[in-house]
């Protein structure tokens, strides 16, 4: 059976009576197993114009058409590379990108990805384009606290994160 | 945080369109396909509490082994649940809740 976009297996947690009670939700997870495949990253991407391409070998390969000063419309792909950050984000540094037979600036191509997230829920962009994501901010939007991601791996179609 | 409600195992999907949703803050659609879940009596009391009608006392529950005792007050009337089953499975069907004892 395929993957959905998000699977989440493993959870153990602690929720608050009190705020039930009070129509609240405290919720503190101790453990969980987060996958998200590419078909997750997909419904995120997609409305951006970004296809992805695969999730395998630590790395995740995306795909844009992109109009670029210069050089014109050209198919963009991108490599990244995903591990965990400090703060318990989750960080994507871009390794390698290929815009057809065009050489172009890295920052520029980076920067098309970025844009792509900017504003979403948990979604931190560095100075240099870099792309961190701090799920514990975006379920605590919710009443749950996350511990720190413990693990991370990027295989198979899928990336997943061990709490 | 009150001890009280504790999920032992729980597994969850989410739809690439859920997700969508989700990340768009439209709303949300989770899928709930494992739930382990345990109450202390301590949890159940303060559910109860908190779903009591204003002015009203609430009921309070007892768990005890294979046993659980409701109690409660209604103008000035008392009124007790004993349910000494051992245990309760819900079932979901086409004809809806299944509650079965044993």
């Amino acid at each position: 059976m395929a993957l959905p976009a998000v699977q989440i297996t493993g959870v153990r947690a602690e929720i608050d009576p009190v705020a039930l009670a009070r129509k609240q939700v405290r919720v503190e997870v101790s453990a969980g197993v987060l996958r998200i495949s590419d078909r997750g990253l997909a419904a995120v991407l997609s409305p951006a114009g970004v296809l992805v391409d695969r999730i395998s070998n630590g790395r995740i390969f995306l795909r844009k058409r992109q109009s670029l000063p210069v050089v014109g419309l050209v198919d963009v792909s991108l490599e990244y590379h995903p591990s965990l950050g400090q703060r318990g984000r989750i960080t994507f540094d871009l390794v390698a990108f290929r815009a057809g037979v065009f050489s172009v600036p890295g920052f520029v191509v980076s920067g098309l990805i970025a844009g792509a997230v900017r504003g979403k829920p948990g979604i931190h962009i560095t100075e240099d384009n870099r792309i961190e994501l701090d799920l514990g901010e975006v379920l605590a939007e919710a009443g749950i606290r996350l511990p720190a991601p413990k693990a991370l791996g990027a295989d198979g179609g899928v990336l997943e994160v061990a709490f | 945080m009150a001890d009280g409600i504790r999920i032992n195992d729980a597994a969850v999907e989410i739809s690439p369109e859920g997700l969508q949703a989700l990340v768009n803050r439209q709303g949300a659609e989770v899928r709930v396909t494992k739930l382990d879940l345990t109450a202390s009596p301590e949890a159940l009391n303060a559910l109860l509490s908190g779903l009591a009608p204003e002015g009203q006392t609430a009921p309070t529950v007892e768990v005890s082994d294979g046993r659980l005792q409701l109690s409660g007050t209604r103008e000035g009337k008392s009124l007790n649940l004993d349910l000494q089953v051992g245990g309760l499975h819900l079932e979901f069907t086409a004809e809806g809740l299944r509650l079965v004892t044993g």
